[in-house]
């Protein structure tokens, strides 16, 4: 795990309370209701007993018994309440850091890899939810409890004042033992859900390669795996468990033990006539009932520390250490600026030194220049590894530079991460991504469009054939992650979606993998007579020959610069990439 | 809606009777706390009227003692059955959880391809903790609530024959009333759970879709579809969340009964003199001890709701059954076999026909180059030779038997399948190659590697074959398909299916492969999907499919040499096309 700085929960915790302050301000107020009722309830039992014993302080028995029944109902009405409330905010608490979890990873660099991803993001996320979520709900409970426990203590000491303090001294250990056991219970639930995100993570990517698993018949060899890491989490879940069970153990011990000193002490009082029965019975059922407080109360504050961690995790998953964008008001957005908003249309797009390394490998790009006029056509090319890809990233800033500058005509560009968005660039990754939904969904995502644009978009890269074996057309759904599509039939609808964002430079990487000669050859001609800057990665003749300029990438740098007469003459990688492809034409 | 009582018996007969000595422990040390539990009031009673009869201290402290004692019995005994109960609890879940796995993993393509990985976790692991409380907690609670009661209600009756009486038939309406509110309350129970999938399955696809959403300016859409799913979940939480209360307030209603009930008798028969302060005491302590195993059964009901959720769940998902039968029991040999179409006719659920009455033959040990646009029906004739889908009607070949005559796994394991999309694991290398089968050695694993000429790039990674993919290093699309051969390379297939196997390569590496291709190929069938027409050099039969339908089949050469075939046109046009595209971008220039 990485080492992050410390996140200072209490002021992160108190933005979360202050988020939506009157909601939380009537949440508190109810439960307050919920946790003190009980109390009154047992001076009901009270006023019973020395009403048997005879005492002056008893209550006629129809007291005794229309106070207890209004208690009651009173608590259930306060619980309805509270839990409506309670619904109501925590989900407040919920969608508020979610908001902010998703805003933050579209602000990241796509294509530099998270900490933490996919399914085992998600693991991290619907945990760590529910603890922030537990921990801002359980502070309301935390103001009823020490209510509660404030009021029962001056009851209690009312009646007598060192069997009182005897009780709340021991209700101090209770907390204190509690708490300490804290790390311990928290390492082993720690533990215990690293090893539960890391099985969700398997599970999402094996349903996510099912055919192959299938292809490769390995589902018993992924079950073996799988079962292997479920020992694993089993063995953490049950060391959490005991020591859960230690925490009752301990709670069960202290309840006894306080009972017998109660009665031990009572019974001379009891004798000498300075304590009624009523008054015992107080005493016992306010043990009771304060234990539990007490032991709420070290569930609180053990609960805070689990928040530190989740703050932490959430900081992975969204790739920040500045936690208070986690908790960030979202009317704090409205005041944010676009940077990089005066530029026009495309005339110029330059990188210049542009360098990137991979820490773990030798890999990455070093020193490139790439120079793109507005209309002109650039091919990108290089063998497998030599950095066609992450040049292509690095100049729509998904990835971030170690060094190097980009500038749209003449300009610096400050955040390319949100400047290079339609309309001034559109891109299509190398492996198409598409999302559950339709078609229609695919292509537009926000943007309006008619279904006139969506088919011309769709005929552009010849997909009103496949459209046409669709009974719903543009509103087919295409499963999973587009699963129901073709490899073929995903690039194309990937980069239909491009096109119809009529961007100024459009960007496209190694776009003829998955398609056929002639359906690329289609697609090429109907995007020649599209007004645009292209610029794409690819080691095709067909683009060679278009290109007004080729890069050739080499370990990372650029090796050459040129047409395709001028590179054949002078680029030894070029003619290999080239000639390759000559015999394979004339055979 | 709710799921059969069979179905439970079930899992408990199949996941937990095994374990048959834990449980009887665990029987041992309930019965022995229950004991305990309804001998303690019996002690106060001792204590409260010695007191007020002022019968000397030595009474009292007798009393506590003893009072003491059965409490600390009575929960050490709790505490050691709850211990058990977990240990059998997790180990009867993680079974359950692996055959679930199991039979989802043996579920057909056409069940997968509905399902998004994060729902597939939501099903099969957070759905099933819910579960798990069921069976750590379920039986022995409900059992153990229940001979509480009793044993309250009975140590009452013997007491005072009217007080047990009436408890029995409050305690026996508030069941009755709490079992009514669970059936009334499971349904808004089960609707959080899938809208909760939902709305974490749409984040999940988000996060991974970021660089494509991103980098097209789809922040609003994204912002949208959340906020959707987030509302759907909001509200059904809400309903749930008021009706799993529902349940604790009707558990107060009746605790308050009980206790106002105790008070209101007592207090009858006190006034008549029948009774004594301290027994009054008792009766109390009494009427409250039926308070916890109520308040257990609750617990254990709502648990059971969430499980009933889960368990619905769990219900549809093992009740799916894949379309493809595993009924054939012919292993297929060592040696090259024939495929053969015999009037294959398939159509994707409510889709017009993707393959049309589809027949050719193709002899053990040739190869054949598959042709045809997107969408023609390659990948689906690939996909009905390795058996994920079943044709509507003809016959698929291999040798003279029809393919579910063989079992899927030999089937599967004589196939040889490399496609344009490789798919991998956040794990080492070694498990990426191998789908975590551990049989095989790294010496197979290194001579694959090296029949691809890949030891070089091995050597370079930071930890050899334990590298662990995403983390110690990135592959690049390429490198991915690299490793996909590799995995091929382990197999001792009869039939081998490159779809666009090199389309993702440079052509300097591709030549690299293109070697190695021709060592799998050897002494085996082969058929190849390519869109690069000198991929299917040297290859023996031609097939181009047009919108399901054989456009034109034949042998290689014959096709080539023939000016008026469809392939030999195709070639030309590849040579032509270019020439045309240079025309068209000299024009425009």
């Amino acid at each position: 795990m990485i080492k992050t700085s410390s996140p200072r929960t209490i002021r992160l915790l108190g933005r979360l309370v202050l988020y939506r302050p009157w909601l939380y301000l009537l949440n508190t107020i109810v439960w307050i209701g919920v946790h003190n009722v009980g109390i009154v309830a047992e001076l009901a039992g009270r006023g019973f007993y020395d009403l048997l014993e005879g005492k002056p302080a008893g209550w006629p028995i129809h007291t005794v018994i229309i106070v207890s029944l209004a208690i009651y109902v009173l608590r259930v009405i306060f619980m309805m309440t509270g839990s409506l409330v309670d619904a109501e905010h925590r989900f407040v608490v919920r969608s508020l850091l979610q908001r902010n979890l998703l805003k933050l990873i579209y602000r990241h660099p796509a294509a530099e890899l998270l900490p933490v991803q996919g399914s085992e993001a998600i693991t991290i996320v619907r945990s760590e939810n529910d603890t922030l979520a537990d921990t801002i709900s359980w502070t309301v409970d935390l103001f009823a409890e020490v209510i509660a426990l404030v009021i029962a203590l001056g009851l209690l000491m009312s009646i007598d004042l060192q069997m009182t303090l005897i009780l709340y001294a021991s209700l101090l250990i209770v907390v204190g033992v509690s708490t300490r056991l804290e790390n311990v219970v928290q390492e082993a639930r720690e533990r215990a859900q690293e090893a539960g995100a890391r099985i969700g993570e398997q599970i999402g990517e094996i349903f996510g390669s099912i055919q192959a698993v299938q292809i490769a018949c390995a589902q018993p060899s992924v079950l073996q795996h799988l079962n292997r890491l479920y020992v694993t989490r089993r063995n953490f879940v049950f060391r959490e468990r005991m020591y859960n069970l230690l925490f009752d153990g301990m709670f069960y011990l202290n309840f006894t033990l306080l009972t017998a000193i109660i009665l031990w002490l009572a019974s001379t009082r009891l004798l000498v006539g300075a304590m009624s029965v009523g008054d015992l019975s107080l005493f016992i059922n306010y043990l009771d009932m304060l234990t539990e407080s007490a032991l709420f109360v070290g569930v609180i504050i053990v609960n805070y520390a689990k928040s530190t961690v989740a703050f932490k995790r959430y900081g992975e998953v969204s790739g920040t250490e500045d936690y208070s964008l986690l908790v960030r008001n979202d009317a704090a957005d409205r005041d944010e600026k676009q940077a990089d908003d005066r530029s026009g249309a495309l005339a110029s797009f330059v990188g210049t030194n542009l360098s990137r390394a991979y820490p773990q490998t030798a890999k990455g790009i070093a020193q490139a220049d790439i120079e793109i006029t507005a209309g002109s056509f650039t091919v990108i090319t290089g063998i497998v590894g030599s950095g066609k890809t992450t040049v292509l990233r690095c100049l729509l800033g998904l990835l971030t530079l170690d060094e190097g500058e980009l500038s749209w005509n003449g300009q610096v560009v400050k955040d390319p991460k949100s400047f290079f968005i339609p309309p001034r660039c559109a891109y299509v990754p190398q492996q198409p991504i598409l999302i559950s939904g339709s078609i229609r969904d695919n292509l537009a995502l926000d943007l309006e469009c008619t279904d006139q644009e969506l088919l011309e978009a769709l005929a552009t890269v010849d997909f009103l054939a496949d459209l046409d074996t669709m009974p719903q057309g543009l509103d087919t759904p295409i499963g999973s992650k587009g699963m129901k599509l073709s490899g073929g039939q995903m690039q194309r609808v990937a980069t239909a979606r491009a096109l119809l964002r009529k961007a100024d430079l459009m960007v496209f990487d190694d776009l003829s993998s998955a398609l056929d000669l002639r359906t690329e050859q289609t697609i090429w001609q109907n995007l020649n007579k599209r007004e645009a800057t292209f610029l794409v990665v690819s080691h095709r003749q067909a683009a060679f020959r278009r290109a007004d300029k080729i890069i050739v990438l080499s370990d990372g740098r650029v090796e050459a610069t040129g047409t395709w007469q001028e590179l054949l003459a002078t680029s030894l990688t070029f003619r290999g990439l080239w000639d390759l492809e000559q015999t394979e034409q004339v055979s | 809606m709710a799921p059969s009582l069979s179905l439970y018996l079930n899992l408990f007969r199949r996941y937990l009777l095994h374990d048959w000595l834990r449980l009887s422990l665990l029987v041992i040390l309930t019965i022995g706390g229950l004991i305990f539990r309804v001998w303690a009031p019996q002690w106060l009673r001792v204590y409260v009227d010695a007191a007020v009869q002022a019968e000397g201290t030595e009474l009292l402290l007798r009393a506590t003692f003893f009072f003491t004692c059965c409490s600390l019995i009575r929960h050490a005994c709790t505490i050691a059955s709850r211990i058990i109960s977990e240990s059998i609890g997790l180990r009867a879940t993680d079974a359950l959880r692996s055959d679930a796995v199991a039979h989802c993993l043996s579920l057909d393509l056409s069940y997968h391809k509905e399902r998004t990985a994060g729902e597939m976790i939501s099903r099969l692991d957070h759905d099933l903790n819910s579960i798990s409380d069921f069976f750590s907690k379920f039986w022995s609670g409900i059992l153990v609530s229940v001979f509480a009661l009793l044993l309250a209600l009975l140590v009452i009756w013997l007491e005072l024959a009217c007080l047990g009486v009436v408890l029995a038939i409050s305690t026996s309406l508030s069941l009755y009333g709490l079992l009514k509110l669970k059936d009334f309350t499971v349904p808004y129970l089960v609707s959080e759970m899938p809208a909760m999938a939902d709305h974490y399955g749409t984040l999940e696809e988000q996060f991974t879709a970021a660089e494509a959403l991103q980098a097209n300016g789809a922040l609003g859409y994204t912002r949208r579809r959340f906020n959707e799913t987030l509302a759907v979940w909001r509200t059904t939480h809400r309903n749930a969340y008021l009706a799993y209360n529902a349940m604790w307030s009707g558990m107060q209603i009746a605790f308050s009964i009980n206790t106002v009930i105790a008070f209101a008798v007592c207090y009858l028969y006190w006034r008549q003199g029948a009774i004594e302060i301290g027994t009054a005491f008792m009766l109390v302590a009494y009427s409250e001890q039926l308070r916890q195993p109520l308040s257990e059964l609750r617990q254990r009901f709502s648990d059971l709701q969430r499980a009933d959720a889960a368990m619905i769940r769990l219900g549809e998902t093992l009740a799916t059954k894949s379309s493809l039968g595993d009924e054939g029991i012919l292993e297929l040999g060592s040696t090259a076999v024939a495929v053969t179409f015999d009037r294959v006719q398939f159509a994707y659920s409510d889709e017009q026909a993707v393959l049309n009455e589809l027949s050719f033959h193709l002899s053990a040990g040739k190869t054949l180059g598959l042709l045809g646009r997107t969408g023609s029906g390659k990948s689906t004739l690939v996909r009905l030779l390795m058996r994920f889908y079943e044709p509507q009607s003809g016959r698929v070949l291999l040798g003279e038997t029809p393919l579910h005559d063989y079992t899927l796994q030999s089937l599967r394991r004589s196939i040889a399948y490399v496609s344009q999309e490789v798919q991998l694991f956040r794990t080492s290398l070694r498990d990426n190659l191998t789908f975590f089968d551990k049989s095989i050695s790294d010496d197979d694993l290194l001579h694959a590697l090296e029949i691809l000429g890949l030891q070089d790039w091995l050597t370079e990674l930071p930890q050899g074959l334990d590298s662990v993919l995403g983390s110690d290093f990135g592959l690049s699309a390429g490198e991915s398909q690299l490793v996909a051969l590799t995995r091929a390379f382990l197999k001792q297939p009869v039939l081998v299916i490159l779809d666009e196997a090199s389309a993702r390569l440079d052509p300097i590496t591709e030549r690299r492969v293109s070697l190695a291709m021709q060592l799998l190929l050897q002494g085996r069938t082969g058929i190849i999907i390519a869109h690069r027409l000198h991929t299917l050099e040297g290859v023996d039969k031609i097939l181009i499919l047009e919108r399901g339908s054989i456009a034109e089949f034949g042998d290689y050469e014959t096709l080539k040499d023939d000016p008026s075939s469809l392939f030999a046109m195709l070639l030309k046009e590849a040579d032509e096309g270019l020439l045309s595209d240079i025309s068209d971008r000299e024009v425009t220039a």
